[in-house]
């Protein structure tokens, strides 16, 4: 087991971007959609609500539950990569993967003509890139990922 | 598996005063599509519905349904923040829902986007006698404030496809060659940079370095 999920989430709190892997529940699209929505809507009511100033730009980042870790990603351009892992994935290895899939980000779908920012992502490429950037985290085809420790 | 079967995604919201409908009409919209209230503990609900357009092009509009929002007045920005299209309703039986278009209109101006399609819909017209706004009235609103007007029945199902489809067509014609407008690139991230201020500052300063 390892990563199980990944969104991109654009800054009005639009689903952009999903994947899901072995371990992930079964959800249609819609359901991802309104997952996602909501969970940019929670991050925006904790900014709001947090004491810190800090706080008030990255609002939530982490969410640490019995059996799953979640990891979320905000450029200041708003939009937000958010990752989901089992426990076995080390909280750094998200954080350091959360940002090179903003490297991706730029590079296959931002640099591409015919992609319209905070629209779907459509692009070959990007999904390529980061299926092999996520390859030794995911489970495919019934093969389970190994562990991970950084 | 990655999923991203659409082309296009579309942020609507449904304001106006509470009671003129608004989910109802929603709801008559996306049936069929999933009901769901899971989501309203936290204020907001999504309905979402596919369209497909003459080009063939998928569009999935989500529309944010802000029932309850006086309770959680504190994410108000982020639920106009990034919106395509913002459908006012009130219900043509209620002059208070009406006189208060003018409210949600500045509601508007304060926290969305400045190219955001906006359109009138006038609810319940099934309830004719009760009937309180006339049609002109509302036209002549509509006009001053530069949007479409359409009168709806959700009860009926007059008019409220309509009224979702007109929206969707004027935000796809926009959104072809999207500009970053004043409202969405600067209200991005929560702490919005306004690039084009930097700039300005960096060229008063030009010769700060060498002073």
């Amino acid at each position: 087991m390892g990563i199980y999920a990944l969104f991109v989430v654009n800054r009005s709190g639009g689903l952009i971007y999903h994947e899901k892997y072995v371990g992930a529940p079964t959800m249609s699209l819609n359901e991802a959609l309104r997952m996602a929505s909501t969970f940019h809507s929670v991050q925006q009511i904790a900014a709001d609500v947090a004491p810190v100033a800090a706080a008030h730009e990255s609002g939530m980042t982490a969410v640490e539950a019995a059996e799953f870790r979640l990891r979320a990603y905000q450029p200041r351009t708003g939009v937000q990569f958010v990752l989901l892992s089992t426990l076995e994935v080390n909280a750094e290895v998200l954080q350091s993967l959360l940002v090179r899939l903003h490297l991706l980000y730029a590079d296959y779908a931002l640099k591409n003509p015919f992609y319209e920012k905070d629209m779907p992502i459509r692009c070959k490429r990007f999904e390529m890139a980061v299926a092999r950037l996520l390859e030794g985290y995911t489970g495919r085809d019934g093969v389970v990922a190994r562990p991970v420790r950084a | 598996m990655s999923a991203q079967d659409f082309d296009y995604l579309f942020k609507l919201l449904l304001i106006g005063d509470s009671g003129v409908g608004k989910s109802c009409l929603l709801l008559r919209f996306a049936e069929g599509s999933f009901s769901s209230s899971y989501m309203s503990t936290i204020g907001v609900d999504f309905k979402i519905k596919s369209i497909q357009l003459d080009d063939g092009k998928v569009v999935k509009l989500q529309i944010w349904d802000t029932a309850g929002q006086e309770r959680f007045r504190t994410i108000t920005s982020s639920y106009y923040r990034g919106a395509h299209g913002i459908i006012i309703v009130f219900d043509v039986t209620d002059a208070e829902s009406f006189q208060n278009v003018s409210t949600w209109v500045s509601e508007i101006e304060h926290y969305a986007s400045e190219s955001v399609c906006k359109l009138l819909v006038g609810n319940k017209t099934d309830l004719d006698e009760q009937r309180v706004v006339t049609r002109e009235q509302a036209e002549e609103l509509a006009h001053k404030l530069n949007v479409k007007y359409i009168e709806t029945s959700a009860k009926t199902a007059d008019h409220v496809e309509e009224a979702f489809v007109t929206m969707t067509k004027e935000i796809k014609s926009k959104t072809g060659n999207l500009p970053l407008s004043k409202g969405g690139s600067s209200g991005a991230a929560r702490s919005g940079i306004d690039v084009s201020a930097a700039e300005t500052e960096q060229v008063d300063q030009g010769g700060g370095c060498c002073g």
